[in-house]
């Protein structure tokens, strides 16, 4: 495939390079626990995780828009080759729109009601590329008709409150690429959509990556859109990436006992004994473990196999290599893979 | 003590051509829950005069016992307000509801109340459905108090923790508060709830959109058990066609307050016959071709309730639509045997497709191949 | 189906405390406002409950030689303009202010709360009416309504209990309808309904505890603000009457003497600060935290509804 050899090219220089980070709560405790993350250009990675896994802590991370509860302790974040985390606030300003956008959940949350789609699309043209009010508006108009608003002129002059869910985060979309950002972070950006509407917004967003040479990191909880949109996937649990691979490789053979359950919840289809696949115990103690595995009490897998107990238990597993660019966080991989296909 | 509930094949006999009025009370068995030509209209008061939204126009639906049917459709389609007017949360503008023979709109105050064990409702967000200010036991067995029933407050207790047993819990979760609690877990807290009023028909609003993935499919393993083992009567309603996939026996779509297309689910999932289901499939079963094949995305958005199209309320997003599509409203009619279907063009663009198929020599379909393929792996 | 490990320590340890360890925790885990309250009011609370036996000398015992005399040994506040000593009539004066604020704040709230909660649960004309007649009684000074009916009925405990009352639950009800209007969107109000809950419990079980926070905290605050109020009242010569010692009374009485004697001014006016002050402060406390317990409820939503 052509996307693959284009990212496979770029792979010595990375878009952003995330190494080792660590968000803590004030409290001390923390969320994100050394998370190493790489997205080359052009190349759309998909964070998943439940809910509590750390994924939108991680999104707000990236672009340093953490509340103040939540503290970057350590590890860097290299966009170009330049650490985010050592930034001023003036030139993080800078960055954000120009080089890094963000899409949010609710978009109608996002737009500001009271002043008019225009005047929001045209601030990141008129902060970054230095337009005019008439040039912007020319600019608005072209970047409105290419997010697929019908009318775009008209819509322009709109409210964001007088649009739906769809336009607005087409609207949103418009906005995020109109000072033609290297790196977009989509953060559940079709979740409180209806789905054909999804459909809609995740192929607008293949077809920006591919008009602007952009590169996305989605994150998500639904693993049904992510082979259909990803090239990557990163899958997250209790602050740390337990798996990281090729997409098509990871939906069709993970490595990994946790994402083999998740996709195997997520096709509904039932096992052997005609029920679904369910993950025992949940997820929500699983940040306070502090020796081995922090998916080792729910994990079928290590039940399955007794041997595996004490390795499991007492030693959490590293991040090590199964493939090419392709790593995952346990003890059996080896085992995980003899399982075969998982659907 | 417990109501026998008659645990029915869901299987459903063909209806004729000669269909009556309400198209799918052709089957010989007799409805358990009947809706018919049920209808909510809001009036939203404005500047320019009151405006009405037809929530709910006119739908009809016959469910059986032992039956699990689903109703899928997006946003404002009417699907909420449907499970509202079955549950008694709100009142119907016209039609008629009927729960095993016997007039479920009648009744009122005391007498409602009574019956009220009789439907019960399954929301979607646990945490708001518990008050969070009750233990658990309190929650479940309050209930059981106000209709009588499980005796004294001993053998309330007992019943209460039976029942926590029955849907996966233990019997710490008693004198839990919600928020010590999970999603997953709370949502077993409100289907034992409502199981313990023993129920004769249960609707399930969006059971499991407020869930992570893993704790969905315990919700639908313990939602299929009171399918198979107590037969129990069920309304799911849902966006997601997947869960719909495995758990209805029938399923109805609902665009814009209307029934678009009911029918089987085996036969909705392997041949849709309206355009909007067909689109519907296609984006809940993404798979790595979805996005970037052409035809089977929607455009736009589903219109506003509070301005509907004229004529087929879907002709302003039909990719088949033609000019009459706007002038003439068409009926719920029976396509094939076990499926009806509201499109006046529903034969010429299955011959049309058929058509294509042959020619591009794609024996199994855009839609079909979708729908394998996300069924297989993603 | 797997079993779910459970906690139940939670639950546990919240039953086997002593009442006096319960209490103890419930005031030590609260915002320093709430404690340093607490404190202020128990003393006063202590002081007033126990002033026959505190009290060092008979608060009405008259001693005309030794008026107006300094705070000394004997007498650590000094005496007033009859030469009675201050610091007794200081202890016995606040049983007065006390009861009938806290009378008049429990009539209050339990009236308020009711009329709140029946009016937002019912709606419509009910609902209209109710809160109309609150716009209207709220808008008129109670010292007014306790002038007015004094003088018609004359002082008494039952004439200034009913016009303290009279529009004191006003307050309440707002507020009450308010949180009931609130808390009767919320899905479990319409589970309730469907589970066909009899009406009463969905009253008294589900919308009251859940109001009870909110309005314990507002009622803290009112009670300081009767107790200055009767003070008030009783300084204007409409509470109680001489020689019967009353905080308000006895500023009245100090007055003539301010220049000579600002003690006898002093004193009384610090305490009913400090009275006030302290009940005023729980209700900060109770007040703070009942905003906080609500915004830790969205918060918990919100983790369970997204990453």
């Amino acid at each position: 495939m052509a996307d693959h050899d284009m990212t496979r090219e770029n792979v010595s220089v990375p878009l952003l390079e995330v190494r080792d980070l660590r968000v803590s709560l004030e409290s001390g405790k923390t969320l994100i626990d050394g998370l190493d993350l790489t997205i080359g250009r052009r190349e759309v990675v998909a964070l998943v995780g439940e809910s509590g896994s750390g994924k939108s802590v991680t999104a707000l991370a990236l672009s340093r828009l953490l509340p103040d509860a939540l503290r970057i302790t350590s590890g860097s974040i290299c966009f170009e080759g330049q650490d985010i985390v050592a930034k001023s606030d003036s030139e993080l300003n800078r960055m954000r729109g120009a080089d890094i956008s963000m899409l949010f959940q609710q978009p109608q949350v996002m737009l500001d009601p009271t002043s008019r789609v225009q005047a929001q699309v045209a601030e990141p043209l008129r902060k970054h590329r230095g337009l005019g009010r008439r040039q912007a508006f020319a600019r608005v108009v072209d970047l409105l008709r290419s997010v697929g608003i019908p009318d775009p002129a008209v819509r322009a002059r709109a409210f964001s409150y007088q649009l739906s869910g769809g336009m607005a985060q087409r609207v949103m979309i418009a906005a995020a690429m109109a000072a033609g950002p290297k790196l977009l972070i989509a953060d559940e950006p079709t979740t409180a959509l209806d789905v054909t509407v999804q459909a809609q917004i995740l192929r607008l967003l293949k077809e920006e990556r591919e008009r602007h040479d952009l590169s996305i990191l989605l994150i998500t909880h639904d693993l049904s859109i992510v082979s259909a949109f990803a090239d990557r996937v990163a899958v997250m649990y209790a602050g740390r990436i337990l798996e990281e691979g090729p997409t098509r490789e990871i939906m069709r053979r993970p490595a990994h006992p946790y994402t083999r359950a998740l996709i195997r919840c997520s096709l509904l289809v039932p096992e052997s004994d005609g029920k679904l696949m369910s993950i025992p115990g949940s997820g929500s103690q699983a940040l306070a473990i502090k020796e081995g595995c922090r998916f080792a009490p729910r994990c079928t897998l290590m039940r399955e196999h007794p041997g595996l107990r004490i390795a499991c238990c007492s030693r959490e597993p590293g991040l090590e290599p199964v493939g090419q660019r392709w790593k995952s966080r346990c003890h059996a991989t080896a085992e995980v893979l003899h399982e075969g296909d998982v659907a | 003590m417990r109501r026998p509930i008659a645990a029915t094949s869901a299987t459903i006999d063909c209806p004729r051509r000669d269909a009556p009025r309400y198209a799918d009370l052709a089957c010989r068995k007799p409805a358990f829950l009947s809706v018919e030509g049920v209808v909510k209209h809001y009036r939203l008061p404005s500047l320019t005069g009151a405006k009405v939204v037809k929530s709910v126009d006119g739908v009809s639906l016959h469910v059986q016992v032992g039956e699990v049917m689903g109703l899928v459709g997006e946003s404002g389609c009417g699907k909420s307000t449907f499970a509202r007017i079955v549950t008694r949360l709100t009142n119907a503008t016209e039609g008629k509801v009927l729960i095993d023979g016997e007039d479920w709109l009648a009744p009122t105050g005391e007498a409602l109340r009574r019956r009220r064990r009789d439907v019960q409702l399954i929301f979607q967000d646990p945490y708001a459905a518990l008050d969070p200010r009750m233990t658990i036991g309190t929650s479940m067995s309050a209930p059981m108090a106000h209709h009588g029933l499980g005796g004294g407050t001993a053998e309330r207790r007992a019943r209460v923790l039976e029942m926590l047993g029955d849907v996966g819990l233990d019997a710490s979760f008693y004198h839990r508060l919600p928020k010590q609690c999970s999603g997953g877990q709370l949502q077993r807290v409100v289907i034992g709830r409502a199981l313990l009023l023993e129920p004769k028909l249960l609707i399930c609003d969006e059971p499991t959109s407020a869930l992570d993935a893993s704790m969905r499919t315990q919700i639908l393993n313990l939602l299929m058990d009171l399918k198979l083992r107590r037969g129990l009567t069920m309304v799911v309603i849902s966006h997601d066609l997947r869960v719909m996939r495995y758990l209805c026996d029938r399923i109805a779509v609902m665009y814009l307050g209307k029934l678009i297309e009911l029918a089987d689910r085996d036969t909705l999932f392997n041949s849709p016959t309206h355009p909007y289901t067909k689109a519907l499939l296609a984006a809940s079963l993404l798979d790595q071709n979805s996005l970037s094949a052409a035809d089977s995305l929607l455009e736009g958005d589903p219109p506003s309730p509070l301005n509907p199209p004229s004529g087929c309320s879907f002709h302003t997003r039909c990719p088949h639509a033609r000019p009459d599509c706007a002038a003439f409203e068409p009926e719920l009619k029976l396509a094939r045997p076990g499926q009806f279907v509201r499109c006046r063009y529903w034969e010429a663009l299955a011959e049309e497709s058929a058509g294509v198929r042959e020619t591009t020599g794609d024996p199994s379909g855009t839609l079909a191949r979708s729908a394998q393929s996300a069924a297989t792996a993603f | 189906m797997d079993i779910e490990m459970a906690d139940p320590r939670l639950t546990l340890d919240e039953r086997r405390r002593s009442p006096l360890a319960g209490t103890y925790a419930f005031v030590s885990s609260r915002h320093w406002t709430f404690k340093a309250g607490s404190v202020l009011l128990a003393m006063v609370l202590v002081m007033v409950c126990f002033a026959q036996w505190v009290a060092p000398y008979d608060p009405a015992a008259q001693d005309l030689i030794n008026r107006l005399r300094p705070p000394s040994a004997e007498h650590w506040l000094g005496t007033d303009h009859l030469g009675r000593d201050v610091l007794s009539r200081l202890l016995v004066g606040g049983q007065f202010a006390v009861t009938i604020s806290a009378i008049t704040v429990i009539i209050t709230l339990v009236v308020g709360t009711l009329i709140g909660v029946v009016a937002g649960r019912a709606g419509g004309v009910l609902d209209e009416v109710a809160m109309r007649v609150v716009d209207l009684l709220i808008s008129i000074p109670d010292v007014v309504i306790a002038i007015f009916l004094i003088g018609v009925f004359g002082p008494n405990y039952a004439t200034l209990i009913l016009s303290l009352t009279l529009i004191g639950w006003t307050p309440y009800a707002r507020l009450a309808r308010g949180l009931t209007k609130e808390i009767n969107a919320r899905e479990y109000i319409r589970a309730a309904e469907v589970l066909g809950m009899k009406r009463s419990f969905v009253i008294l079980r589900h919308i009251v505890p859940n109001t009870i926070h909110p309005v314990a905290a507002v009622s803290f605050l009112r009670f300081g603000h009767k107790l200055i109020t009767v003070g008030g009242l009783s300084y204007l010569g409409l509470g109680v009457r001489p020689p019967n010692p009353d905080w308000g009374l006895m500023m009245a009485e100090a007055q003539p003497y301010l220049e000579r004697a600002p003690i006898l001014m002093i004193a009384p006016g610090a305490v009913i600060f400090l009275a006030a002050l302290g009940v005023t402060w729980i209700g900060h406390g109770l007040e703070i935290e009942s905003r906080g317990a609500r915004s830790r409820a969205t918060t918990n939503a919100e983790e369970a509804g997204n990453g």
